[in-house]
This record gives C-alpha cells, structure tokens and sequence, in this order.
C-alpha cells in the first residue's frame, strides 16, 4: 500500500517553545490511525500543520504523493483533506443542513452558481441528506446549529467534513466532552464510515481507539514516542510509563 | 423545505410602486418616493458587503461619487445623453475602483478594513474637491440633464416619467441582488460571515468571495450614483464625504443587515424622518441621533426584525 500521508521531519516551534520535533509519520491509504498523547503533547499542532492551519518551522508534509507543505486550508480540501476542530466550528446561526450544504456545495463546484436558488441543486441536496443521514442528524437538519445539543454538534462536525468527500479525514478528540452513550454511538458512526477513507484520529478515550484504530502513534513532548499494532503499543513500556499511567 | 423565491409580496409592492405617481396628487410625494429608491439601490448595495458578507466598509460613498461624478461629467461636461453608455461607464468605473480597493482592502478585516474603505472614500472626496477642471471642485457640477432612456429622443424629463424610470432601475437591482443572495453564491457569503475559518478548512478561497461580493457592491453603490445625480441635476463632493458613507451605513443598519428589504426600508425611514424633523426644528440632527441610539442599542434586528418578531407573536398568540 502506498503512503497517503508521509510526515518528514515535521517540526514547530511558536518563539522559542518546541511544540514538534522532527516528527516522521507514514500513513497509508485506508488505514484509521489513532494519535493519542498528553496534553500538550502537539497533536493538534501536528493535524493543524497537516491541514495548512499553520506553516510548519521545518520538515515537509506529502499527500498523495504530492509535497503539500505550507498549502493553505482550502487548497488542502481541494486536494481530498478534511478535518473537524476539536472545539466545534460551526456556523452557528444557520442550520444543519446549510452548514453541510455549504461544505457540500464547495465540493461540487455549484459555489459558483450566482444566479440558481441556493434550494434548487438536486446533487447538492441529494449528498447533503446523505452525509447527514450517515451522522443521525438528517431529523434535526431544520434546526440553528446554536440550538442544537453539543453532542449533535460534535456529530456535526463530523458531517461537515466528509461533505467534500476526502480521502484523508482528521478527527481532532470527536468524541470529546460527551456521554459515556454518545461516545460510544458516535464510535459507532465513525466506524461505519468507508473503508477506503483514511482516518486519523486523535483521541483521549481508550475503548474509543481501541474500537478504531488500526495502528497508534504516540506522542509525548513534541516527538513520536512510539508507533505501531495497537497490542504492541499498549505493551510497550515507554507509552506504559509516560501515558497509560501504569 | 420552502422554495427560494420572490415571494408574492414584492408583486405587491411593486403594483403599488407602479400605480403611485398616477394617484398621488402630489408631486412632492413622487420626489420623495424617487429619492427613497436611488437611496434604496445604495443600501442595498451595502447590505451585500455589510449584511450578507460582514464586511464593515466605511467608504461605500467612494462608489456612490464615483458613479455619481461619472454620470455628471458625462452628461453635463460631454454631453452624453443617453442612459446605455452612461451606465456602462459607471458601471465600468465602479469595477475597476472596486478591484484596486478591493485587492487592498480584502487583505484586513474588522477596523482595519473600515479604515481602509474610510480612507479611499476621502481621496475620492479630496479629488472631487481638488480636481476643478473636472469636478468643479466645491461648487460642484451643475447642469446634470435628465437622461435619454436608451431610444434616442425618449427623455425621462416629466416627474412622472423619471419616478418610473427609477424605479425600473431600483427593480432591476432588487431582483438582481435578491437572486445573488439567494444563490449558492451568496449563501457562501453569509458563510464567510459567520466563521471564515471554517469557510476555508470546507475549501473556500475566501478571499476571492470576498473581492466578488465588494466589486459587485461597489458597481451597485456607482448606479445608485448615477441614479442620484439625474435625480438632483448635480453633483457636489458632500455626496462623496466620509458623512454620506455613515448614512447608508446607519440606512441599512436601521432597516435590517443582511436582508435586502430592510436596507429600503431604512433608507425610506431615514429620508421620511429627515424630512419631517428638518421642517418641524433646526435641531433636527439632535432627534435623528437619539433615533439611532435607540435603534443601535434596542432594535438589533432592524425594521425587518421588528416585523418578523411582530409577526411571530401574531401568530402564536
């Protein structure tokens, strides 16, 4: 299989403070990779790199066999990578079905449209009951956004990112914040997901990563600590000492 | 989920429009209504920047003088007195200053772009003062002929028969602005307005949306020009300065941002306002201000605010 997302030497530093250190990362197509690590650890830092949120101090960033390094966010997208926030960013005061709609209908090109009624797509509206429907959230698609429960809104989330169909998709914590249940529906949802749709997750609970993952990099202090099998992670005596606490 | 569309009340209001001059028995009642629709086009043209977009401009008189000026020199300095090539070149004028400013202005967001749009309204301002030969500098430029209405000879020179052209003009822009709004287009925009962040991780070139809406706004802004200084016969620089700009910024803040309808409808309560305090006190200024006080600070959602939240009671009661 070949890589889908290569990570050479990926660094960041904000003013002098080290957040990631040469960070070398390989994930292949299909594969649901978990990032799991401390606080702090530079997990987010490492998706927001990746996604073109920030610029990377050093190192380079592949995707798809293309060097993508310092591209910014929509560019990304183009190319076939979607992301969700670990804190929700939504577009609070329009419903759910526009802040899927808008994602839907960038990818579509049909943004461009100036002079058709916004309503009047049928492929827009068809892929947007679909991504929708796949997040349990076409019932409460009427609904503003603001009104809707967080845990809708973490699966919103969610929704938003897969309308523009990637083929790498960075979950940052999306199970974060919710019930024991909610978490284990939306671990649900994320596993039905397609197989072929690369996943990498950052995550905190463990039967969550255990549920998905196929392989766990670990990373604490800005620097891949370990990387493999989730059983041979679990086992390792380093991960077993600075995070799983045991 | 209902359909976009232009709802049966805008048939409505539109007969009205259409019938007005022809049951008034005041002419002064049809100078008014004129001066409400050339306002109402410049409104609008705010709202879709302001409204729709979020975008905060303090200059949008810069294209209402642009437009305005352009329509002067043309008809009373060279002479064109036809509305098609008049049009053009405003139109023309009001995109190219919408691309130069708009390229600058895109790149700065929040104050920042209000200063900007500010600043570029007050060379204009500073042009029309300084550039006698071709403004008449503060004097102004008289002699502003109402225009032929694209068939040669077919002057729009009777009250009547300029109220509707006008008003040929305010529904072209409605419908045009009113369709951009609703498309996929303008949706995008109000998304930029609420969190361009997220705009950008879902693919959006932000910037580029951005600079579409503020030249479309600004070509609008130029016809609302145009539009006045047939309506006036002339053209002075207060019509460019940065005052003009906070009054259709206070017209579309009255109304309703982001609406469309309640950019006119500010614009409407603005001039009806103004002109019954300026003929009741001298102080009218002082009133004009604690009006706005009240509808800055209690009336967020403007004139249309009030009405949807009116009607909402209505019918739950």
């Amino acid at each position: 299989m070949p890589e889908l997302l290569l990570l050479e030497q990926l660094s960041k530093h904000f003013s002098g403070l080290h957040v990631l250190r040469e960070v070398d990362l390989a994930v292949e197509a299909g594969e649901r990779r978990a990032i799991i690590g401390p606080n702090g650890a530079g997990k987010t830092t490492l998706f927001n790199l990746v996604s073109g949120e920030l610029l990377p101090s050093a190192g380079r960033v592949l995707f798809d066999g293309q060097d993508v390094t310092g591209k910014p966010p929509e560019q990304m997208c183009a190319l076939g990578l979607a992301r969700t926030f670990q804190k929700n960013n939504l577009f609070l005061q329009l419903t759910a079905h526009e802040n899927v709609r808008l994602a839907v209908q960038a990818h579509e090109g049909a943004a461009r449209r100036w002079f058709r009624p916004w309503d009047s797509l049928g492929g827009v509206n068809a892929r947007t009951q679909e991504v929708l429907a796949a997040m349990e959230l076409w019932p409460r698609r009427d609904e503003l956004v603001k009104n809707l429960s967080y845990g809708e809104q973490r699966q919103l989330e969610i929704a938003v990112a897969l309308a523009a169909r990637p083929k790498l998709l960075l979950l940052d914590e999306p199970t974060a914040g919710m019930s024991p249940a909610e978490t284990a529906r939306t671990v649900q949802m994320i596993a039905a997901l397609p197989r072929d749709l690369t996943l990498l997750i950052i995550e905190h609970d463990m039967d969550a990563i255990f549920a998905l993952a196929d392989r766990i990099a670990v990373l604490n202090y800005g620097e891949v600590l370990a990387d493999g099998e989730p059983e041979a992670v679990k086992a390792d005596p380093k991960v077993q000492e600075v995070y799983l606490g045991v | 989920m209902s359909k976009v569309r232009l709802q049966p009340g805008y048939a409505v209001a539109l007969l009205v429009l259409l019938t007005f001059p022809f049951v008034t028995p005041s002419g002064y009642s049809i100078t008014v209504l004129t001066e409400i629709l050339v306002f109402g086009v410049f409104a609008m043209s705010l709202d879709l920047i302001l409204g729709y977009t979020g975008m905060p401009s303090f200059g949008h008189a810069a294209f209402f003088g642009l437009g305005a000026y352009a329509t002067a020199i043309l008809s009373a300095k060279l002479g064109v007195s036809n509305l098609g090539p008049v049009l053009l070149v405003t139109v023309a004028v009001c995109i190219v200053a919408g691309l130069i400013l708009g390229w600058l202005a895109i790149r700065t967001a929040g104050v920042y772009f209000l200063m900007l749009t500010l600043a570029f309204a007050q060379m204009i301002f500073a042009a029309a003062q300084k550039w006698t030969a071709l403004t008449g500098g503060s004097n102004g430029l008289p002699g502003v002929r109402k225009p032929e209405v694209f068939v040669p000879g077919l002057v729009a020179a009777d009250p009547k028969a300029f109220y509707l052209l006008i008003l040929g003009l305010f529904a072209i822009s409605f419908v045009f602005l009113h369709r951009l709004a609703s498309s996929p287009f303008g949706r995008s925009l109000v998304g930029i307005r609420e969190n361009e962040s997220r705009m950008r991780a879902i693919g959006y070139n932000v910037r580029r949306y951005k600079l579409a809406a503020f030249v479309i706004a600004g070509a609008f802004g130029g016809v609302a020009g145009m539009m006045y200084a047939f309506y006036n016969n002339f053209v002075a620089p207060p019509d460019v300065y940065w005052t003009a700009s906070g009054t259709v910024l206070l017209m579309v803040l009255i109304g309703g941002a982001g609406t469309l309808v309640g950019p006119v409808l500010g614009a409407a309560f603005f001039l009806l306002v103004q002109n019954a305090l300026s003929s009741a006190t001298p102080h009218w200024q002082i009133v004009m201000g604690a009006v706005f006080i009240i509808f800055i600070l209690f009336v967020r959602q403007g004139l249309v605010g009030l009405w949807t939240q009116g009607w909402a009671k209505v019918r739950h009661a």
